[in-house]
């Protein structure tokens, strides 16, 4: 999903991200279907002219006779302080908003960099899920459950269960709460129900890896085609958690351009790499989902993507936005990209989970009150948006 | 001569694309907005339901209205674009829509009007439609809508979901219908043509919209549709002396100046108590009671409105302060160790209500 708190470059936490990497992997490479899932991906990093831009602190190493991905510290640019140094204060919000100087090189965009899923948040500790942010997460999902739209919450699967909070013989997690919103979203905006009355196979196009959101669209949409577009790399975790949840689920991780001819209409999962974007020519394209990708991505990516989607015949673009100041993130506006082809407007919808609560969860922080915590300061205020638009006719 | 021109090319061309059944005309009275209008005429061109034609009158805009429509006129033979001989203000322009649309398409089952400024879902019409095809009895259908403000931003939903099929007898829905309706989100609904006919288009009243819905329940009810299919565009708050400005250009006549319940209960006893047309769906009897309770509900109403204006101006800042504290303790209560169920609650309300805890 992509509302993973984003790397911190100080040392301690750039640390602890790598050994979150460590275990996801190492859990990854347990599983059959990662191992198979790394291994259909490696044409496609290939294809691609390898990795796309990792962080500047990390080198990968993908080993094309195993399909084994490493990941490992490079030379630090910014040593580990010492003991006895005090650790670096966090920007406050509001404050300037400037991409320090060690991620100014990265043109593919710092969320290109992150060599997991964004739906990873929960291995910030990959160790459990406390007790706390479990009693939260059950608290929403009984009201969401409680609640009009009980049919849009979907279950997490069973193998995720360790990351998830029981209600009733089901265990939902972060992923199904954030779809729900999407689902949400969807159905309010009046779009949920043209794609359930379809006459023939919708297709969806989804930007971004959030493998939560895929599976429950296509859970509510079971007769959709589900299109997933990202960095190679990034599909290792989707795909891997795509075909271990749905195994019954045909699912494509397309090579090139010949194969996605005939797959339109056979396949339930499309996972396309982002350079293939130009390339993608499906026979109908129903809805195309931002999944807060794009405004993590260079202006000109959004563009382009905004683009094709309008030349596909798109009628309606939903997304996912963040808007506030980050001292980290250059968060990028897609609405100027996207106003050029489509008619955008704010929905009034407010997320069940946003990324202040996620970041909470994530730390397995709750119960030291609730405003202006100095716990809290440390998090960016930054809010979960979604908007939706229609084509216009004339640009 | 201009406009005359421009009708006719419009016509011949609508001819050639007659293939698909027209059901539906949607009049667009047009003056001066230029700048929302693309968006507005867009979004009626890029309905899903293919038996459309749309009308748009301009009542003499000085912008650059005339030549978008005109533009967009060039491109989709569904346009027909007309201009007012001279300034008709708003009800004169939406009576000028609708009989246009009555003499060029008289095969069309439904009217609907439209602004120069709202914007509606692409799959308006269709759902309208089949709601209409769902209750054969009903002479109105209305979605639920989204707020939105000046610059495209969705403030919150607007769901005043109103059903009144089946609702015999005729004056329990009358006063049903009166009660229940949000006649300035109402009147952008979907209408049967010859009901609204029957209703006397939109009379030259103050708020002629909650008499046209009320006297429509006359002849049928109303079907919801529960989905947000229209997006209405705030810019300031209706008041009477707006729409006398918008509505009577040259000339305000001395009843505008009366209670706006008092001309309409005049107006019912007139049309309905007086036996004007003698297969109305009212006895002269019942026509005259129900003038009656037209006037006493409207009072009723005119006086819950004055008394929420008094609270909105004596009693709400109190609550105000009330809720303060309030919010005070409950910060409070969330920083004892253990209790977030207590917090959220009251922070987040009901998940899935659809609403905006804003």
């Amino acid at each position: 999903m992509a509302f993973g708190r984003p790397p911190i470059p100080n040392s301690a936490d750039r640390r602890a991200w790598l050994r979150s990497y460590h275990y996801y992997r190492s859990k990854l490479m347990e599983e059959p279907s990662g191992a198979e899932a790394i291994a259909l991906c490696q044409p496609l990093i290939d294809a691609a002219g390898g990795w796309r831009a990792p962080p500047p602190w990390v080198s990968l190493i993908a080993d094309s006779d195993s399909g084994a991905i490493s990941a490992e510290e490079s030379d630090d640019p910014d040593p580990k302080p010492s003991q006895a140094e005090k650790p670096e204060k966090p920007v406050p919000p509001g404050a300037k908003n400037e991409a320090p100087a060690e991620l100014a090189g990265t043109p593919a965009g710092i969320h290109h960099g992150m060599p997991f899923s964004k739906e990873g948040r929960v291995f910030a500790d990959p160790w459990r899920l406390p007790e706390k942010p479990k009693r939260i997460l059950k608290y929403f999902a009984t009201e969401a459950l409680a609640g009009d739209e009980a049919d849009l919450l979907m279950p997490e699967p069973e193998f995720w269960r360790k990351w998830t909070a029981k209600v009733g013989a089901n265990g939902y997690g972060i992923g199904s709460l954030r779809a729900f919103d999407v689902l949400r979203g969807l159905r309010m905006a009046g779009i949920l129900s043209q794609l359930e009355q379809a006459a023939d196979r919708a297709i969806i196009w989804q930007i971004g890896p959030s493998a939560a959101i895929a599976r429950a669209m296509k859970m509510k949409l079971p007769g959709a085609t589900y299109l997933v577009s990202c960095e190679p790399w990034e599909m290792v975790s989707p795909v891997a958690f795509l075909r271990k949840a749905m195994p019954e689920a045909k699912l494509m991780v397309a090579g090139d351009a010949a194969d996605l001819a005939k797959a339109w209409d056979s396949f339930d999962f499309i996972f396309v790499p982002s350079a293939m974007m130009s390339e993608l020519a499906p026979p109908r394209l129903d809805l195309a989902l931002d999944a807060m990708s794009l405004q993590l991505s260079p202006p000109e990516i959004a563009e382009a993507h905004a683009r094709h989607v309008y030349a596909l015949g798109c009628l309606f673009v939903f997304g996912l936005t963040l808007s506030g100041e980050s001292p980290q993130w250059p968060i990028v506006a897609t609405n100027p990209a996207f106003e050029r082809f489509f008619w955008m407007h704010q929905m009034p919808l407010r997320p069940i989970v946003d990324w202040q609560i996620a970041s909470m969860i994530d730390e397995g922080f709750v119960g030291r009150g609730f405003f202006g915590r100095p716990e809290e300061t440390k998090y960016w205020k930054l809010n979960v948006h979604f908007m939706m638009g229609w084509r216009k006719l004339r640009v | 001569m201009e406009a005359e021109r421009s009708l006719h090319d419009g016509l011949a061309e609508v001819e050639s694309v007659n293939e698909v059944p027209l059901r539906a005309v949607i009049g667009l009275p047009a003056y001066n907005h230029a700048h929302r209008l693309p968006e507005a005429l867009e979004s009626l061109l890029l309905q899903t339901h293919p038996g459309l034609r749309i009308i748009v009158s301009d009542d003499g805009s000085t912008d650059e209205t005339p030549a978008i429509v005109a533009d967009y006129a060039r491109t989709d033979p569904r346009i027909v674009y007309s201009t007012t001989p001279k300034r008709l203000g708003y009800i004169g322009n939406a009576r000028h829509c609708f009989k246009l649309a009555r003499q060029l398409f008289p095969e069309a089952e439904f009217f609907a009007w439209a602004s120069d400024h709202d914007v509606w879902h692409p799959d308006w019409l269709e759902r309208l439609v089949e709601a209409f095809d769902a209750n054969p009895t009903a002479v109105a259908a209305c979605p639920r809508s989204f707020r939105m403000e000046a610059d495209g931003t969705i403030a919150k939903s607007v769901e005043v979901d109103l059903n009144t099929t089946g609702i015999e007898p005729t004056l329990k829905r009358f006063v049903r219908t009166f009660r229940g309706i949000s006649a300035g989100n109402m009147i952008y609904g979907l209408f049967r043509a010859d009901a609204l006919e029957r209703s006397g288009i939109m009379r030259w009243q103050l708020l002629p919209d909650r008499l046209l819905l009320c006297e429509l329940s006359l002849y049928g009810g109303m079907a919801e549709v529960k989905e947000h299919l229209w997006f209405r565009r705030y810019r300031r708050i209706a008041s009477k002396e707006r729409q006398r400005a918008a509505s009577f250009v040259d000339h305000v006549p001395r009843y505008i100046r009366w209670p706006w319940w008092l001309a309409h209960g005049v107006v019912l006893w007139r049309e309905y108590g007086m036996g004007r047309e003698p297969n109305g769906p009212l006895t002269k009897a019942q026509g005259r009671r129900m003038a009656v309770y037209y006037v006493l509900l409207a009072i009723e109403l005119d006086t819950k409105r004055w008394w929420l204006r008094r609270e909105r101006r004596l009693v709400r800042p109190v609550k105000r302060k009330i809720k303060k504290l309030w919010w005070r303790l409950i910060e409070r209560l969330a920083s004892l160790p253990g209790r977030p169920h207590r917090v959220f609650r009251p922070i987040y309300g009901r998940i899935g209500s659809g609403r905006s805890r804003d």
